[in-house]
C-alpha cells in the first residue's frame, strides 16, 4: 500500500483514466463483441461515447458533425473487431479509429504547430534577468471544488476549444482523457517531444485561464 | 564541458516554469530535474506555480461534459445485430 502523498503524486503525474471498461479486460470484452453480445456492446457505447465525442469535438467544426464521427466510429468497431490484434489497448483502437474517421471527415483548421504569440498570462512577469515581478497569488485551498463548479466548467471546455487544434487535441487526450503520451504521440503520430512542447503550452495557457477566474471570483 | 554546465547551471524564474510541464511530466534529464529540485528549495513562487500547474492538471481530469447528448444507442445496437446476423448467415 503506498502512502497516500506517494498516490496523490502519482494520481498527479498521471490522470486517472476514468473509462470504465478498464474493470473488464480487453480480451474480454472482444470475446464477447465477436461473440454478438449485444450488452458487451451497449456498455462500449455508453464508456465511450462521451469521450469519443469530446475527441472528435477536437478536429471537427460542430457537434453534429463530431456526433456523427462518433456514430461511425462505433460501426466501425462493429465491423472490425474481428480484426483487432490487441497490440494497442481497446481503446487507443477505438481512438485511432476515430482520429481517421475525424480527419477525413473535415477538418476544422489545418493541423501546424502554433509558433504564434501564446496567451500564456506570463508576459511582463518577470524581469530581465528572469525573476518574478508579479508572482502568482495563492489559490484557496477548495480550488480544485471552485474550479470544478459547473459554471467554471463550461468555461473551461470553452478555453480548451479556443486553442490552437494540436495543442486541444493533445491536453483533451492526456489530461482530460487520461491517455498516456506514448498513446497521444501514436495517435496524432506527433515526436514525444512536439507532444510535451503542445502540452506544456496547453497547461500554462489553462492554468493562466484558471488564475483570471480566481482573480475574478476574488474581486466580486 | 559548456553543454553539461548550461545543463546543471542555476534557473532564473522564468526558465523554471518553461520546464514545470515536462518536470510533472518525470520527462526531464537527470540534471536539468536536479536544476528545478534546487531552485524549487529557495523558490516559494515557483513552487506555488507549481501547484497550480497541478491544480489545473488535476481540475481538467476531473471534467465533465457539458451536455453530451443520449447515445443514438438504437441505430448502433440495430447495426451490431444486423451485422452479426449476417456474419452467422455467412458462416452457417
Amino acid at each position: 500500500m503506498l502512502p497516500s502523498a506517494v498516490t496523490a503524486t502519482l494520481r498527479a503525474l498521471q490522470p486517472v483514466c476514468r473509462v470504465r471498461s478498464q474493470t473488464v479486460s480487453d480480451s474480454e470484452l472482444v470475446e464477447r463483441l465477436r461473440a454478438g453480445d449485444e450488452h458487451a456492446f451497449a456498455e462500449l457505447v455508453s464508456t465511450y461515447q462521451q469521450p469519443l465525442v469530446r475527441l472528435a469535438l477536437t478536429f471537427v467544426p460542430s457537434r453534429a458533425v463530431a456526433e456523427e464521427v462518433v456514430q461511425e466510429t462505433f460501426i466501425g468497431v462493429i465491423r472490425g473487431i474481428g480484426r483487432f490484434e490487441g497490440r494497442s489497448s481497446l481503446k487507443t483502437w477505438i481512438y485511432r479509429i476515430l482520429v481517421n474517421r475525424a480527419r477525413t471527415t473535415g477538418a476544422r483548421e489545418p493541423r501546424h504547430v502554433s509558433l504564434g504569440e501564446d496567451r500564456d498570462g506570463l508576459a511582463g512577469r518577470f524581469s530581465a534577468d528572469g525573476a518574478w515581478t508579479d508572482p502568482p497569488s495563492a489559490w484557496p485551498d477548495d480550488v480544485d471544488d471552485r474550479l470544478s463548479a459547473p459554471q467554471v466548467a463550461r468555461r473551461v471546455i470553452v478555453a480548451i476549444d479556443d486553442l490552437p487544434g494540436l495543442q486541444r487535441q493533445v491536453v483533451t487526450l492526456r489530461d482530460v482523457e487520461g491517455l498516456s503520451s506514448a498513446e497521444v504521440c501514436e495517435l496524432l503520430e506527433i515526436s514525444e517531444g512536439n507532444q510535451r512542447v503542445l502540452l506544456h503550452r496547453a497547461r500554462t495557457k489553462l492554468r493562466a485561464m484558471f488564475e483570471d477566474e480566481l482573480a475574478v471570483e476574488r474581486r466580486s | 564541458m559548456k553543454v553539461l554546465k548550461w545543463w546543471s547551471r542555476e534557473l532564473a524564474c522564468r526558465e523554471a516554469v518553461a520546464l514545470f510541464s515536462d518536470y510533472i511530466e518525470g520527462a526531464l534529464p537527470p540534471r536539468r530535474k536536479a536544476a528545478v529540485e534546487r531552485h524549487l528549495q529557495a523558490c516559494a513562487d515557483c513552487g506555488r506555480y507549481l501547484d497550480q500547474m497541478r491544480a489545473t492538471i488535476r481540475v481538467l481530469g476531473h471534467l465533465e461534459p457539458d451536455d453530451v447528448p443520449a447515445p443514438a444507442m438504437d441505430e448502433l445496437l440495430e447495426v451490431f445485430r444486423r451485422f452479426h446476423a449476417e456474419e452467422e448467415g455467412g458462416s452457417g
